[in-house]
């Protein structure tokens, strides 16, 4: 705590995070790589500043709280590309479904196959492998599945900081460039984070992948009580 | 007709609503035009107004130079600062709007027992809201674009709680960082690459709109 108070230690934290934000933003203009990703990057910074200024997660979760008071009204906002893309959308919704359908299931499915294989303890199974729901309803999911959510929180956040950073770059390889199939795959797999990667590739991309994440979650919250316990036996 | 004027700023401004090419115009002294010639949207609700259009006449035609003294050193002024106040007011409404559709959306899921995320049935409810006619995009617009813009922003103070799960991370940490990895690359690649290919079965590809 420095023995600072708890106002001062908040603002300097929202300063930080609003800092490393948009420095992150200037050097992902500057720099484009999977590195620069604005998630990942503010994030090494931030906590590359706690550790050094010795402050720990606890002091900075009222910054946290703060900061993200938005993410609701930002998510239900979403609502706004998706109206504007819905043409596009309902144009592709085929493809869009066998694509949101095989990828959902098949990240849980080949998830919670390798943790098995690495032997790790049911619970940390079930955790990951709902790893590519947006964190509200993974933390429920994971109550439902005797999973553990803060570690659920967790995988969520790292499973969206990869997709959302090599995404791009997979796809790339891949030669997936279409910008329905990019958006879907990065809503469908990083949820958020990916949500945000796709919007900043284009509107379009962004807004299928708004409905990925949500359609996304829905599809994992019906079939994971089922599949998981499969996964576990 | 100064006061007339002045009183009627705020409206003003209201009309060119994130307009900068035309604010910009306003700015520059063609006030008259660019209020004018901004289309309909403005002039219908004054037409609405009592008295609105009779203001809006004379305002045109009938006091020259008391009107265009007072013009060049009050408007620009007093028009920012209402535009100003009015983009203020603006935002706060419409955050507090999308405010209310999540908190709804929170409440509903939490009432119906689903295991669905309220944010989600905000979401949805907001696009059928705007599918349906009853909502206008305009809402909505200005913060609306500027959330989903940064939404990457609110993910960061989440990811740093990173750095109280060093201890899990030290004794499994390679293994689950393979496994998600894995687990992603596929999902990606199933994702991308069955959707592509049945997009490019129905149609040519590189569909941007």
């Amino acid at each position: 705590m420095n023995g600072l108070s708890p106002a001062v230690v908040t603002g300097f934290a929202i300063v930080l995070t609003i800092g490393a934000y948009a420095l992150s933003l200037w050097a992902r203009r500057r720099y484009p790589s999977p590195l620069t990703t604005p998630v990942l990057f503010s994030t090494v910074i931030i906590i590359a500043v706690l550790l050094i200024t010795d402050l720990s997660f606890a002091d900075y979760a009222p910054a946290k709280d703060i900061m993200t008071f938005l993410l609701g009204p930002a998510t239900v906002a979403l609502a706004i590309p998706l109206y504007k893309n819905r043409q596009a959308f309902f144009r592709n919704v085929v493809p869009a479904a066998f694509g949101l359908l095989a990828g959902s299931l098949g990240t849980m499915i080949t998830a919670g196959f390798i943790a098995r294989l690495f032997g790790y303890a049911p619970e940390l199974v079930s955790s990951i492998a709902i790893k590519s729901v947006t964190v509200p309803i993974a933390v429920e999911i994971a109550k439902i599945l005797h999973g553990d959510p803060i570690m659920t929180a967790a995988f969520v956040v790292i499973t969206g900081m990869i997709g959302a950073s090599f995404g791009p770059w997979l796809m790339d390889r891949l030669g997936i460039t279409h910008p329905v199939s990019r958006g879907l795959a990065l809503g469908t797999i990083s949820h958020g984070q990916g949500t945000a990667q796709a919007a900043s590739e284009g509107e379009l991309s962004g807004a299928i992948a708004g409905v990925a994440m949500g359609l996304g979650a829905v599809c994992t919250a019906l079939a994971a009580p089922w599949l998981v316990p499969f996964l576990l036996r | 007709m100064t006061q007339l004027n002045a009183a009627r700023l705020p409206e003003r401004s209201g009309g060119s609503r994130s307009r900068t090419m035309l604010d910009l115009r306003e700015a520059s002294g063609d006030c008259d035009l660019g209020w004018h010639g901004e289309g309909f949207r403005y002039r219908n609700a004054v037409a609405y107004l009592p008295g609105g259009l009779a203001h809006g006449s004379s305002t045109l035609r009938d006091d020259g130079a008391e009107r265009n003294r007072w013009a060049e050193t009050l408007q620009p002024a007093t028009e920012a600062v209402g535009r100003f106040c009015y983009q203020l007011a603006l935002v706060a409404a419409q955050l507090l709007g999308l405010w209310s559709l999540n908190a709804a959306g929170v409440w509903a899921v939490a009432t119906a027992g689903l295991p669905v995320p309220g944010n989600l049935i905000g979401m949805l409810v907001l696009f059928a809201l705007l599918a349906s006619g009853i909502v206008k995009l305009s809402w909505f617009e200005t913060s609306g674009s500027f959330l989903i813009k940064h939404l990457a922003f609110f993910f960061v103070p989440i990811t740093v709680g990173l750095m109280d799960m060093g201890p899990l991370l030290a004794a499994s940490g390679v293994g689950i960082i393979v496994t998600l990895a894995l687990s992603a690359a596929l999902g990606l690649s199933l994702a991308g690459w069955i959707s592509q290919l049945l997009l490019c079965d129905t149609k040519e590809r590189g569909g941007r709109s």
